[in-house]
């Protein structure tokens, strides 16, 4: 069947508005990625804008030899591959109850849960508790408080809920036990929304700064998140030193540098991204009904 | 019987590291101080919030708040669908995925970042649009400067910034829409449009819900570094919120039971609006409880 | 029957995997170690353990370790008198750090902190320690610097009549200058401006007369962001807090006068429109740096300040004069236009430290000569040789930042009023290069500005000096602090919000807001505390001549 001419115009639309769209998105990461490129004195003196100026790479050369961003770097991925990892375990072992019907409580066990989305302990008591655990300075003061998402456990308990209970039936029929139907029915079938909590989770563990700081002692711990926090906030230092209120001296890293370590920051997240794109695949679930 | 087997570890995580710190919330309630605790430090009823809400510039904080958040969540809210739907349409698989990763993109940028290039495109000075609106009016406006365009700005940099990262939730959902029912609807002629409304937005719906439901959740919580980086004096009237309040107090630090006490505070209300939306959601079936 | 005993084995089971996980995870962490409680493995030494905090910015070379573990941590373990274990601190978030730290109870026995305010609240709060006493029976060098300069005491002293703080003297010097664009002036045949009017026409001509000679109009007379903003309240005495017949009042006058100022600058379109937007001055300082601003408040402090303020502006515009002017005359008086806190508070002691004789020990290390000089220049021989001035000066000034200049948080009790002129930014300059030349001669001019006998200090006394609000105050200042916000939007409003508006709302916000009890509270705290605070006279007693 030949698409109308209002449905050619439609997708014509469609595709620019899309372009605009990206290219818009586009701006900022390349107008940083000239700033890592350019020279100190064109950065400096506020002359770079989209292109490179006096094209140099001096601030990656810099970034690798001063800075530990190897190792930030490493361990940035110990934290997110293991936390995603404990994270999706966890979060669909609490999705999946909250879904049954014959599981008893669990109207109160879901308000529970999204209260603790509302309310919380504050710094103070969070900290002491993760200290009376003896997690402080262990990555696990990142994985074991942020295990389940509430928001994301939400998302998961939803997709779950919408699997047509024709396969439910069906798969009863086969005998299938409960973590085999979990396993088996309901995992492959939550493809996609799997996909996007795992982003969702390691996008998290890949830019979380501040628990970091705040329970890790250890700077050799240290992840690349902090790494390009400290760099930018030492100019945020210098924006509240205005007046006269501190002599404290002043080690800038240059505008360069820290833009060099946003785009090492970023890129990973970006080659990510694609390949978990290919488990958006349309009409899983439709397939298994019918199969 | 597995079922609750596998819900003891989530009962425990919850219990352990969300129910025990809830409990320093009683703070809230007391002057607390590093030497006695919180356990030990002395009650002292509502002073923490009769503090608060004694000045007068407490009502406008809450109002902004209230104001910035409802006014990000209510233009915001369909750009990401919107976003999906469009994507949904696209047949080019690298076109597709291209687009996608790079509406993603701006999620990564820290406000900081977002605040310079903001400045840069509507500056007064030689900002790139007053350059646009000058060659056409004849004379520069200040974007920064009024009250409405700085809401507009900030409300625009909100949906820049966020909306290709929701959106992927929003793909992930179209992927459970059955193609037979685009097809059918196809033979029988409906419009891309009656597609997208009898087919597509059916398909979202329970996500939609959820979301709004967890919007209202967020609602005090209107992003500090946002604010900040892009508020200036003129505009303090409509964009002085409780989080850059609290900063500027300096209480960010230090003062925790006053902090407690503001914390608490937001919390009820994210509790009371998302138990009107949760009941509003369950008249059509899809609350979360 | 049977099967239910299953399904209760399973559960506790998992229950066991559940504590088993937690358990697991305490196991991985034994050599963190508790930081207060000092109970480490004995040190081979002898020496008693102490712990320190120490601000961490990031900034140590890959190869030089972490800023807790390092080439100087390990030279002070050895050449001082503990086996300090060091606590870092993110610079960033250094209060939120370590009041969780105070508030578990893991706090380091010695703890360095610019914030005041943060040391005021752990003073009131009785997490330190008073150290009068202390001082007296175990000091030997931080004792002899008070000995010799009494001030000292004046700002370590908290209400309560003891001191609690250590700190670090410098000799009183100009911070802040005011640079102004000499080759302009000449081009233009104008005069340095004596007075605030003068300062007006200067800026006036330096915008409308195009004096970068590119027939464009396209350069700003004067900044109003950043530290220049700042500079041109201290013109007009616009700090808050003035005494007026020996009572510290509330200055409206001044604030009224300083922001008119601003607003006629702004309405002449000398000054960029986008002032509000430039929130650290960054803006205004690339205008600087490309020859696009003819008057600008920069520094003279710090080597940095050198490639800052002057050397990049003399790359783009090689034929770029500066000069750093006094601060013009208002109807106020004259002032210094900035100056460092001479007598600087960093250090306190846990209330909790189980060794305070160790900790002082420690701090009077920290303070000694020796163990500034190294930590400022490296060893000699190895980072650092004697210049031709007698000044310890980097051998090789690349490997000297990879090893050691990044140690300045370890300097924090480092006097330089005692380890001499070698710690100055002139003797870091070589003056037979002709830019580091020159701005010797602004650093100079700029001390003359700021130091002179006929310019008086504007504040009472240095920020850091000012007593710290109790609680309710602080929340006032907060409030009525948005009267500076009320008078920058006159100055962009032009006739539609004039100053005298702005003064009307911000005296009805003062009012409503409990502005008469803060003053009240500032009023008394003068009256009573005049004499026996830090106050400006004090920091002129630290001018080296």
């Amino acid at each position: 069947m030949k698409p109308s001419i209002g449905e050619r115009v439609y997708l014509v639309g469609v595709y620019l508005v899309l372009s605009a769209v990206a290219l818009l998105c586009l701006l900022p990461l390349v107008h940083i990625a000239s700033l890592s490129a350019s020279s100190l004195q064109a950065v400096s003196a506020g002359r770079v804008t989209l292109f490179p100026v006096d094209m140099s790479l001096s601030a990656y050369t810099q970034l690798f030899e001063s800075t530990p961003i190897l190792s930030s770097l490493s361990n940035s991925v110990i934290i997110t591959v293991v936390g995603v990892a404990l994270s999706m375990v966890f979060t669909i072992l609490a999705a999946y109850p909250l879904t049954r019907s014959y599981f008893l409580g669990r109207r109160v066990f879901m308000f529970g849960i999204v209260f603790t989305m509302l309310f919380n302990g504050g710094l103070i008591p969070t900290y002491l508790t993760i200290r009376n655990l003896e997690l402080i300075n262990t990555y696990w003061s990142l994985w074991l408080p942020g295990l389940v998402s509430v928001f994301n456990l939400l998302v998961l308990r939803t997709f779950i809920e919408n699997i047509p209970g024709e396969i439910d039936e069906a798969s009863r029929i086969d005998g299938c036990g409960e973590w085999r139907y979990l396993l088996q029915v309901v995992l492959p079938l939550s493809m996609p929304v799997l996909a996007t909590l795992a982003l969702f989770y390691g996008v998290g563990y890949w830019n979380s700064f501040f628990s970091v700081l705040m329970y890790i002692n250890d700077p050799a711990k240290y992840n690349i998140a902090v790494l390009v926090q400290q760099m930018i906030q030492s100019q945020m230092m210098l924006a509240q030193m205005n007046g006269l209120e501190s002599s404290e001296q002043l080690i800038l890293s240059p505008e360069m540098v820290n833009s060099a370590a946003i785009i090492i920051m970023v890129v990973p997240m970006l080659v990510i991204y694609p390949f978990l794109q290919k488990y958006f695949v349309k009409g899983v679930m439709i397939g298994a009904v019918k199969g | 019987m597995p079922l609750y087997l596998m819900f003891i570890p989530i009962v425990a995580f919850f219990i352990i590291f969300k129910y025990v710190p809830i409990g320093g919330v009683i703070i809230a309630f007391k002057k607390y101080n590093l030497m006695d605790g919180i356990l030990h430090s002395p009650w002292v009823g509502f002073d923490n919030f009769r503090l608060l809400f004694s000045t007068p510039t407490t009502v406008q904080i809450i109002r902004n708040t209230l104001m910035l958040s409802l006014m990000s969540i209510i233009i915001g809210f369909p750009f990401p669908i919107i976003l999906a739907i469009l994507l949904n349409e696209v047949r080019l698989m690298w076109f597709k995925r291209l687009v996608q990763t790079l509406v993603y993109l701006p999620h990564f940028f820290s406000w900081i970042i977002v605040s310079g290039i903001i400045v840069t495109i509507f500056s007064q000075q030689n900002g790139i649009v007053s350059g646009w609106w000058e060659s056409i009016t004849g004379h520069t406006y200040p974007f920064l400067y009024r009250e409405g365009s700085w809401l507009a700005i900030f409300v625009g940099s909100g949906v820049w910034k966020e909306a290709g990262f929701s959106a992927i939730i929003y793909l992930a959902a179209l992927t459970n829409i059955d193609p037979t029912l685009y097809e059918a609807a196809s033979i029988d002629g409906a419009s891309k449009w009656k597609q997208i409304r009898h087919v597509t937005l059916p398909g979202l719906q329970v996500t939609i819900v959820l979301m709004l439901i967890l919007a209202m959740g967020r609602v005090m919580e209107v992003g500090f570094d946002q604010i900040y980086m892009l508020q200036n004096s003129t505009v303090l009237g409509v964009s002085e919120v409780i989080s850059t309040y609290i900063y500027k107090v300096g209480l960010m630090g230090s003062q925790f039971s006053l902090t407690a006490a503001i914390g608490l505070f937001e919390s009820l209300v994210a509790l009371i609006l998302v138990l009107i939306t949760n009941t509003i959601a369950r008249r059509f079936g899809n609350g979360l409880w | 029957m049977k099967k239910r005993i299953a399904k209760l084995a399973l559960v506790l089971a998992g229950i066991i995997a559940c504590t088993a996980m937690v358990a697991a995870c305490s196991n991985t962490k034994e050599e963190g170690g508790s930081a207060a409680t000092g109970t480490s493995a004995p040190a081979p030494n002898e020496k008693p353990s102490l712990s320190i905090s120490i601000y961490d910015r990031g900034n140590v070379p890959q190869e030089m370790g972490t800023i807790d573990n390092n080439r100087w941590t390990k030279w002070l373990n050895e050449n001082g008198p503990v086996n300090g274990k060091y606590v870092p601190i993110p610079r960033g978030e250094s209060v939120q750090k370590l009041n969780l730290l105070f508030a578990s109870g893991d706090a380091p026995d010695v703890v360095f902190e610019f914030d005041t305010g943060f040391r005021n609240q752990m003073y009131q709060q009785k997490m330190i320690m008073p150290v009068d006493e202390l001082i007296e029976e175990s000091s030997t060098d931080y004792k002899q610097l008070l000995e010799k300069y009494p001030e000292i005491k004046k700002a370590a002293v908290k209400p309560d009549g003891k001191m609690y703080e250590f700190g670090r003297v410098s000799p009183l010097v100009g911070f802040q200058s005011l640079f102004i664009r000499k080759d302009w002036l000449d081009k233009l045949g104008l005069q340095v401006p004596q007075t605030a009017e003068e300062l007006f026409e200067v800026a006036k001509a330096f915008t409308e007369q195009d004096p970068d000679g590119n027939g464009v109009k396209d350069t700003f007379g004067i900044a109003l962001s950043g530290e220049t903003g700042g500079t041109i309240n201290t013109m007009f005495r616009n700090v808050t807090w003035v005494v007026d017949n020996g009572k510290l009042v509330r200055g409206w006058e001044q604030e009224n006068a300083a922001n008119a100022f601003k607003k006629r600058l702004y309405d002449a379109g000398l000054v960029d429109k986008d002032f509000l937007a430039d929130k650290n001055g960054q803006k205004a300082q690339q205008d600087w740096n490309n020859g696009k601003i003819g008057i600008f408040v920069g520094r003279t402090i710090d080597l940095v300040n050198f490639n800052q303020y002057y050397e990049q502006l003399k790359t783009n515009v090689p034929g770029a004069e500066v000069q750093a002017i006094k601060l013009p005359k208002s109807e106020f008086g004259q002032f210094a236009i900035g100056v460092n806190n001479p007598v600087q508070m960093t250090t306190i002691i846990n209330a909790r430290t189980k060794d305070p004789k160790a900790a002082m020990a420690y701090i009077d290390f920290m303070a000694s000569r020796t163990a500034g000089e190294i930590l400022r220049f490296g060893e000699e021989g190895v980072d650092s040789v004697k210049g031709t001035n007698g000044c310890l000066q980097p051998m090789n000034a690349e490997e000297f930042n990879k090893h050691v200049s990044w140690n300045i948080d370890f300097q924090l009790l480092l006097s330089r009023i005692e380890v001499g002129a070698c710690t100055d930014i002139q003797s870091q300059l070589d003056p037979s290069k002709p830019l580091e030349q020159d701005f010797l001669r602004l650093i100079k001019e700029n001390n003359e500005a700021n130091l002179s006998a006929d310019v008086e200090f504007a504040p009472i006394t240095h920020g850091e000096h000012m007593p710290t609000l109790p609680e309710d105050l602080n929340i006032i200042n907060t409030n009525v602090s948005k009267i500076a916000d009320i008078y920058s939007k006159a100055i962009v409003s032009g006739s539609s919000y004039t100053i005298e508006q702005a003064y009307k709302d911000a005296q009805a916000l003062w009012n409503s807001s409990g502005g008469d009890k803060l003053e009240a509270f500032y009023a008394d705290w003068y009256s009573n505390n005049s004499e026996n605070a830090f106050m400006a006279k004090d920091m002129w007693k630290f001018v080296k001549n």
